[in-house]
């Protein structure tokens, strides 16, 4: 069962690069059988999958990043994917 | 008894310019500075509405734990308090504040804070001084009770406007 954390960052890669360094720390031994699941970027919104168990860490460890923050969190990939296109804000100058 | 759920507190907006984004991440009311105007949020002027003093020491804080008016004590983030001094404070009916900047750099002077401090007299300011610093209150939360193993530590987050509440109709 996983659960997806739809996050907005003011920079997205930098925000899934941190991810992906700290996501082991999250998993523990797990991160042998799990896979860091970003279900996509939208924008200024990203959206990862993680087991429902841990999302309590994973958001502890976002709470530890600079410029990005759990915005919502939804129960499947496709009300996920829903949420974040709706609410995902293009960058200005774009 | 007041009883209020829904929504959060961040109890030290300096910059208006963050607060759809705090809005989205379910707060519904902040102690703000001086001149911050909010059209969402409920603005609880800081040192106005609410009496809040700085403790710049850990030494200050045995004379402002006594202050009349002093409701929220908003300690220096690098000057642990002592056990006894938190103790205090919760017998005195006073939140300690404790700023989450510095400290979410410096997890294991945060963690040492924890070993002192009591869910329920405790408030965890951001502080917000730019869009970018804009937290979500339930990643922190998960922070919190991550560290600490404990989950009595959700309380100063869902009780936030109970809190606040409570302090604007005791406030002279």
């Amino acid at each position: 069962m996983s659960r997806y954390l739809l996050i907005r960052a003011d920079d997205p890669i930098a925000c899934i690069n941190d991810i992906n360094e700290l996501f082991i720390a999250v998993l523990g031994i797990k991160y042998k059988t799990l896979k860091f699941n970003v279900v996509g970027i939208y924008d200024d919104v990203i959206v990862i999958g993680v087991p429902r168990e841990l999302v309590g860490r994973a958001r502890a460890l976002i709470a530890l990043m600079d410029g990005c923050r759990t915005v919502k969190v939804r129960g499947t990939i496709k009300s996920a994917r829903r949420t974040a296109a709706s609410i995902r804000r293009k960058p200005p100058n774009a | 008894m007041i009883r209020i759920r829904r929504g959060f507190v961040e109890w030290d907006l300096r910059d208006p310019s963050a607060e759809d984004l705090l809005w989205e991440v379910g707060v519904r009311a902040a102690l703000v500075r001086r001149g911050v105007v909010t059209r969402k949020i409920a603005p609880i002027v800081r040192g106005i509405d609410v009496g809040v003093v700085d403790v710049p020491s850990r030494s200050k804080f045995n004379v402002l734990v006594h202050r009349e008016g002093a409701q929220i004590l908003s300690v220096n983030p690098r000057e642990v308090l002592t056990r006894d001094q938190v103790r205090t404070s919760l017998k005195m009916g006073k939140y300690v504040e404790i700023k989450l900047k510095p400290l979410l750099r410096d997890l294991e002077l945060l963690a040492e804070w924890l070993e002192v401090l009591e869910p329920d007299n405790t408030l965890f300011a951001t502080p917000v001084e730019s869009p970018r610093d804009v937290k979500s209150p339930l990643d922190v939360e998960s922070l919190i009770v991550e560290l600490t193993g404990d989950s009595s530590w959700r309380i100063p987050f869902r009780k936030g406007l109970e809190v606040l509440v409570e302090l604007l109709i005791s406030h002279e």
